[in-house]
């Protein structure tokens, strides 16, 4: 009964360790550098690397990729800056790509 | 008498050879090659004294090319072996005079107007066709399509004199162990990308000229070992400059190196396989040591830089690079220990906190630049200090510093009155108070970059233009600045000769006007990302900036291409161009007259617009026209 109760958590692909809830997806239909991405806007157990600045689909934007803390894979971005005012709502939010996150038993 | 030739005959060999030497020091190889081809007294004499040569290292030719090299040129001090330089495989003509190429141009002017780009081998490499081949020593049918040990081994018996040698191609340990044995006055020795030797060829060259040798620089080699390192220790005693980037460098060959070159003065280590015990050594025996730079360098603790610090009491630079376990004890015992520092960069040791900056500007009165990248727990106090101690700072440079506010900035101009230059990236709390502070009290800045720094608007940048007379300007990202800020740039600063304003969603035409009237100086200019700018705007700028050089201006999305067309119209010195393929294509009939005016040695280049996220180097096109 455990497991239909509770948050639904995702996990890194690699170590399982919980980096996100589906209750905080903003959106799917975001494109990352191997096909699907979400954007969450909350994550956990992650450390960011340093900023960089780059030209998107969507304009340019600084952004810092998200690296799992205990095994140190690559999972996403953080939107640090966008500089068009349609892009402002992704400042602050992360970026999970599909093939890099799991869902915990559910 | 016309055509007489009354000097040539009169002037004596030595005034011709200092005549050729200034040529040599001053102007471009371009100079010295025109001047070789004026007649043949001229030509021996440019034989006999040119120093310095790029050679190249692909082609089939490559090594009968080094060959006449070494025999024409025997008093080569400066050569440089690149495999990114290609020698042109030139029509095989055995009945062709060797006089014939002798009078060919130089370089072709291909119907575009523009000089195609000749290999930079040899004056004579690309058209000399008609040489005698004789035959190397092996006989195997490989076929060769770039430079060898051959090549190699006679260009060590050619130039005797040879003291400085980079190689950046693929060659075999004979050809090191040639020109060990044959450039006995060998001092710099440079290998960056060098494939297909090992540790044999280094430390033979090492064990014949490792007594003349100062400087040794070995990178992206992924061969070398410890042993050579062993050899460096043992045979290079006058060794000076160090610079050193492998992955399988352990602590036992810093050692070896630290023990036998004690007169060392720079030393680069970018290895992971080393750590405290290497830098121990260092610390022990490299007194003379000026100039540390440590490139991520995961192993290393702070025990390393308290013994470097104890030894080195000459440090004037360090540099520190992604060395995550170093904490602020390090640099306390830095600052005590070595009073000479002059130049620190800490970039990316994420455990140094504030104290280490208090302790550097507590006791290094000395210090002139200060770089810290990516540090982000360091706070405004540090800089408190820091005013305090370092008055002679000069230069200041910091990026995503993430808690530095106005407060510290502050301190800093009003401590550091000789500060030249100002660099701050992703500073999101430096606003106007900060540069109202700096145009008060450093009148000697010069150079100033704010690059996403989005507090800072157009009062902060007014004072800074009536208060310091900028040379360099770069305020990409400042979202606030709007033209009034531009205008009070372009009135206060006439000496402007580099303006970076991208990404700057507000300002539009009336800035360009300014900068235009105002900044008859400027060379470049970036606007990129810039929607609101049009081509009025550039009409404007183009009539007032005729020393513009460089322009760059992507994702201006109301700039069409017959702006385009006015800049390369408009600006006699153009060289750099960074705009949309599309903007370029799409009007040949405004374009095509204009493009014969582009000087024949300027390069343009395109950026095609289709640009897949994320952003790699490898999907932009870059075309050369």
């Amino acid at each position: 009964m455990a497991e239909l109760v509770g948050p639904r958590v995702y996990s890194c692909c690699h170590c399982r360790n919980h980096v996100c809830l589906h209750d905080d997806i903003i959106s799917k239909a975001f494109q990352g550098r191997n096909g699907r991405a979400f954007l969450f806007s909350h994550a956990m157990n992650i450390s960011m690397g340093p900023k960089e600045d780059r030209q998107l689909m969507t304009g340019l934007h600084t952004v810092a990729d998200i690296y799992c803390r205990d095994c140190r894979e690559v999972l996403g971005w953080k939107y640090e800056r966008a500089f068009e005012e349609s892009q402002k709502y992704k400042e602050g939010k992360f970026i999970f790509e599909k093939a890099k996150i799991v869902k915990e038993n559910w | 008498m016309r055509g007489a030739d009354l000097i040539n005959l009169l002037l004596p060999d030595e005034i011709l050879d200092e005549v050729l030497r200034r040529v040599a020091v001053s102007g471009a190889k371009r100079d010295l090659d025109a001047c070789a081809l004026v007649c043949s007294r001229w030509r021996r004499h440019d034989r006999a004294t040119r120093r310095s040569a790029k050679l190249a290292a692909s082609g089939a030719r490559a090594d009968e090319v080094l060959r006449l090299v070494a025999e024409r040129f025997p008093a080569l001090v400066e050569v440089s072996v690149d495999e990114r330089i290609s020698v042109e495989a030139a029509a095989a003509g055995p009945s062709c005079a060797a006089a014939r190429s002798r009078r060919r141009p130089m370089y072709d002017v291909s119907p575009s107007g523009r000089r195609r780009r000749m290999s930079r081998s040899s004056n004579f490499g690309a058209h000399m066709s008609p040489f005698p081949l004789d035959q190397p020593g092996s006989d195997n049918e490989t076929e060769r399509t770039c430079l060898t040990d051959v090549g190699l081994t006679s260009l060590a018996r050619g130039c005797k004199g040879l003291e400085k040698l980079s190689l950046a191609c693929y060659i075999g340990d004979p050809g090191l162990i040639a020109i060990g044995e044959g450039c006995k006055l060998l001092r710099n020795l440079n290998l960056r990308f060098v494939e297909g030797t090992s540790d044999e060829g280094l430390i033979g060259l090492i064990k014949n000229c490792g007594q003349s040798l100062v400087s040794l620089g070995v990178a992206t080699c992924a061969w070398m070992t410890d042993a050579s390192l062993h050899a460096v220790g043992s045979h290079c005693p006058n060794l000076e400059f160090l610079s050193l980037e492998s992955d399988h460098i352990k602590n036992e060959g810093v050692v070896s190196v630290a023990k036998g070159c004690r007169l060392l003065k720079t030393l680069k280590l970018q290895c992971m396989g080393a750590g405290d015990e290497a830098l121990d050594a260092i610390g022990l025996f490299c007194s003379f040591l000026e100039s540390l730079s440590l490139n991520n360098f995961e192993k290393f603790t702070d025990r390393s830089l308290s013994s470097i610090a104890k030894g080195c009491k000459n440090l004037t630079d360090l540099i520190l690079n992604d060395c995550h376990l170093l904490t602020d004890r390090s640099l306390e015992f830095v600052a005590r220990s070595c009073k000479k520092l002059a130049r620190l960069k800490i970039n990316g040791c994420q455990n140094m906190e504030t104290a280490a900056l208090e302790h550097i500007g507590r006791w290094c009165p000395g210090l002139l630049e200060l770089s810290l990248i990516y540090c982000p727990r360091i706070r405004d106090s540090a800089f408190l200090e820091v005013g305090r101690g370092c008055s002679l700072l000069r230069s200041l440079y910091l990026v995503d510093c993430s808690r530095i506010s106005d407060d510290a900035l502050c301190y800093i101009a009003q401590g550091c009155k000789n500060l030249t230059e100002l660099s701050i990236r992703r500073g999101y709390e430096i606003g106007d108070k900060a540069l109202i502070s700096f145009a008060e009290n450093c009148k000697s800045l010069r150079e100033l970059t704010l690059q996403f720094c989005e507090r800072v608007s157009d009062a902060g940048l007014t004072a800074i233009a009536e208060g310091c007379p900028l040379r360099k300007l770069n305020l990409c990202g400042c979202q606030l600045i709007t033209d009034n800020g531009l205008t009070a740039i372009a009135r206060g600063c006439p000496d402007l000769v580099y303006l970076d304003i991208s990404v700057l969603r507000s300002i539009g035409d009336m800035a360009l006007a300014e900068i235009g009237e105002g900044c008859s100086q400027l060379k470049d200019i970036a606007l990129s990302h810039c929607p609101e700018v049009t081509d009025v705007g550039l009409g404007h700028l183009v009539r007032g900036c005729l020393p513009l050089q460089s322009c760059q201006m992507v994702y201006c999305r109301r700039v069409s291409s017959t702006g385009i067309a006015t800049i390369v119209s408009g600006c006699p010195k153009l060289k750099k161009l960074l705009v949309e393929e599309w903007k370029l294509q799409e009007t040949n009939e405004f374009f095509a007259p204009a493009y014969p005016l582009l000087p024949s040695y300027a390069t343009v280049f395109l950026l095609l617009l289709e640009i897949p996220y994320p952003l790699q180097p490898k999907n932009i096109k870059l075309k050369h026209l």
